[in-house]
């Protein structure tokens, strides 16, 4: 091998390695986060054919930006993995599709009211869970108007006992209701049931 | 003509006071060992078997959270022993205005119910007898459903 081819080798890989860490240094959430919904949407296509999809995925990305910005670094194993577009753990977000599977529209509605029960949780701010946790009535109220009382019922505690599911979980979840929730007024105000049937069907919630 | 104006204010004074006065807000509290998204599902269950559905009636509760079912029964016991020693009724309250005022109406009296009646804001106002969670609770409402 002559000098010059050798130092074009050199220059080569040099080259090749410039490119390669300057790939991983710019890599970006956006990627990864496509990547992710890649996975799920395969997992689940289902889901992603249904018109409330954007809603749901946008307010994801939002809250979990204000969410990580917030969180406490002691709160990110508590928090749980979460690789999907929804801003959810990732249990909670497969017992939510394993349970509405066959019901797109009270899908929709149990993906919104899992987030705001899990952004309650982890918002790391009062006004911010007092608001999140605001909005779970009217998605509650969602689900049972496009499934049934007792579906709801069946949800919501099966959802708040995976959000409980280890003893500093429970503890976490007791803490953020006594230190952001409580005491307070919430609920559905006065909206007519019309009205919140409106705000289902517009995915308004 | 003069006579329909008369009657078209009234019926609008009328409809005002009306839509004033026939507000209601249905409260849901929650119990002990009561998790934040059970308050949520009770609320909704008996909003639904009211079959109430009007713009005029709130459905709200007040959430309080809770400690486990152990520390919640304690809470309510410890609650329950203060109410008995330290609760300030409405009548303690104008017995001690009364007195501050030099002031000797008999309970039953015409001027004991007016003073009463004219100080009873007062004493529900005031959070120091309804403990320390009532002035919050007092705002937050306020803020919720403005009183016009």
């Amino acid at each position: 091998m002559s000098g010059r081819t050798l130092k074009y080798l050199l220059i080569t890989i040099g080259a090749i390695g410039v490119i390669t860490v300057s790939c991983a240094v710019n890599k970006s959430p956006q990627s990864a986060s496509a990547n992710s919904q890649d996975k799920w949407q395969q997992q689940y296509p289902q889901l992603f054919n249904n018109a409330g999809y954007a809603a749901v995925e946008s307010r994801a990305y939002e809250s979990q930006l204000t969410m990580l910005k917030n969180m406490p670094e002691s709160w990110h194993e508590l928090a749980g993995p979460v690789t999907n577009p929804f801003g959810i753990r990732d249990d909670i977000l497969e017992y939510t599709l394993d349970t509405f599977k066959d019901n797109p529209k009270a899908l929709a509605a149990a993906i919104a009211y899992a987030q705001y029960d899990y952004w309650t949780s982890y918002a790391g701010d009062k006004q911010l869970a007092r608001g999140y946790y605001q909005k779970m009535g009217i998605v509650g109220w969602c689900i049972t108007y496009f499934s049934s009382f007792n579906t709801r019922l069946q949800y919501s505690r099966q959802e708040a006992d995976l959000l409980r599911n280890t003893s500093a979980r429970a503890k976490h979840e007791r803490d953020v209701e006594v230190n952001y929730l409580s005491p307070g007024i919430y609920g559905f105000g006065n909206l007519t049931d019309k009205q919140l049937a409106d705000k289902c069907e517009q995915g308004n919630y | 003509m003069r006579k329909l104006i008369l009657i078209g204010m009234l019926y609008f004074v009328n409809c005002l006071a009306f839509a004033q006065m026939s507000k209601i807000h249905v409260f849901h509290i929650n119990g002990i060992n009561v998790t934040r998204s059970e308050t949520y599902a009770n609320t909704e269950a008996l909003r639904l078997n009211s079959k109430v559905d009007s713009n005029m009636v709130a459905w709200d509760f007040l959430y309080n959270q809770t400690h486990g079912l152990w520390d919640d029964l304690l809470d309510v016991f410890k609650q329950k022993t203060q109410e008995q020693r330290g609760k300030i009724t409405l009548d303690d309250y104008v017995a001690a205005y009364l007195h501050h005022s030099d002031l000797d109406y008999l309970p039953g009296s015409t001027d004991y119910a007016i003073v009463k009646a004219s100080i009873k804001d007062d004493y529900l106002n005031n959070p120091q007898f309804f403990g320390a969670n009532f002035d919050d609770l007092l705002l937050q409402f306020h803020d919720k459903y403005s009183v016009e």
